[in-house]
């Protein structure tokens, strides 16, 4: 029986991996080159690497967009607040300019 | 993950890692979730030098997928049973069945929050917009009444209070825009008589539409504020019969508020 072993599994090689995640993630995208020889550098196959890789996009992507989800819900939040309290001045201030006139 | 026998009839859609999603469905709605797929034997080659094959990972075919997909929609969530049926319905194994639910759930979660951010991202922005109108209404407002009271309460001197951006009129008091109203023939030179009596004939309807304006704005914050404010206006406070000219563009207002807001929907429109 032939078993795989996810490269995950391999603490060493996980460390690395990480250490080549944030080498590229200034830019998301793989040129061809920097693909072939960071996956030599970690001894992958290139089109292993470029797996490993866009799965990583994915899931930064996903917790990027759950990051970003939770901070417009606080703002939108106090936004809300906010737009509360602007109304009840608004309501005080045109009262205001009734009884003026 | 262990593979499950080595049959050739086997179509595997074991990941890689956790994380890899298959995307033997074309549905799969972000580029991000391909899945890798390899065909024909592969060598993995980890640290330690061995060389190890794996067998080939096929796609799910298209009949496989829509029977999952289906089942899918009806209950996102695998018994056990269920499970073991759908498996042998399609011919697969119960793991790759549960690991298709697995995946096809986390892409599910993931297209939910894309929609529930995009339903977030509108309503905030269009609450912001209120709420900047809103801030611009009060303003005006403030300044209204600081003007108001200044002038009526206030000293006896007129101050003239310099005109906001939009009413590039000159600045009028109280008393001027009375006597203009009241008084065509103007004395201090600030507005002449022929641009009086031309508004007196062009500004029959701009009572009418003034209210009508302020109708607008005063809807959006407060609606309860509406007949006050209209009936005040047709009573027209300075109790005389003309209609009033000042809420023309060429003369300066009594109430910039509504000088301003007049602009502000000419802007808008």
């Amino acid at each position: 029986m032939s078993t795989f072993t996810s490269p995950r599994r391999n603490g060493g090689s996980r460390v690395i991996k990480f250490g080549s995640w944030r080498k590229v993630e200034s830019d998301n995208k793989l040129e061809p080159e920097r693909k072939i020889l960071l996956a030599k550098e970690l001894g992958l196959q290139p089109r292993h690497f470029a797996i490993w890789f866009q799965n990583r996009r994915a899931r930064w992507k996903n917790k990027q967009l759950e990051k970003d989800y939770d901070d417009l819900q606080e703002s939108y939040n106090k936004l809300k607040v906010n737009y509360e309290n602007l109304l009840k001045e608004d309501e005080k201030l045109k009262s205001e300019v009734i009884s003026i006139l | 993950m262990k593979r499950h026998g080595s049959s050739d009839s086997i179509v595997g859609l074991l990941p890689m890692c956790q994380t890899l999603e298959e995307s033997s469905s074309p549905v799969g709605y972000t580029r991000d979730f391909q899945s890798m797929l390899m065909d024909g034997l592969e060598e993995d080659c980890v640290g330690g030098g061995e060389c190890v094959q794996i067998e080939k990972k096929r796609r799910l075919s298209a009949n496989q997928v829509k029977a999952l997909e289906k089942n899918f929609e009806m209950e996102n969530k695998l018994e056990p049973d269920r499970k073991i049926k759908l498996a042998q319905e399609l011919g697969l194994q119960p793991r790759q069945v549960a690991v298709w639910f697995q995946n096809r759930r986390a892409r599910w979660k993931t297209k939910q929050l894309e929609r529930d951010y995009g339903v977030l991202k509108s309503n905030y922005d269009s609450l912001k917009d209120n709420y900047d109108s809103l801030k611009q209404d009060n303003e005006s407002l403030l300044k209204q009444i600081k003007e108001l009271k200044s002038k009526l309460y206030g000293d006896d001197e007129q101050s003239n209070v310099p005109m906001q951006e939009q009413c590039e009129d000159k600045p009028k008091s109280l008393e001027n825009m009375i006597e203009t109203t009241y008084f065509p023939d103007f004395k201090d030179g600030s507005s002449d008589s022929d641009s009086s009596a031309i508004m007196n004939e062009e500004n029959s309807g701009a009572m009418a539409d003034m209210i009508k304006d302020s109708r607008a704005i005063m809807g959006d914050a407060q609606k309860a504020y509406q007949p006050q404010f209209v009936k005040l206006e047709e009573h027209n406070f300075f109790g005389g019969d003309e209609s009033c000219n000042f809420f023309s563009d060429d003369q300066a207002p009594t109430l910039q508020w509504y000088c301003q807001d007049q602009w502000n929907l000419s802007e808008e429109n």
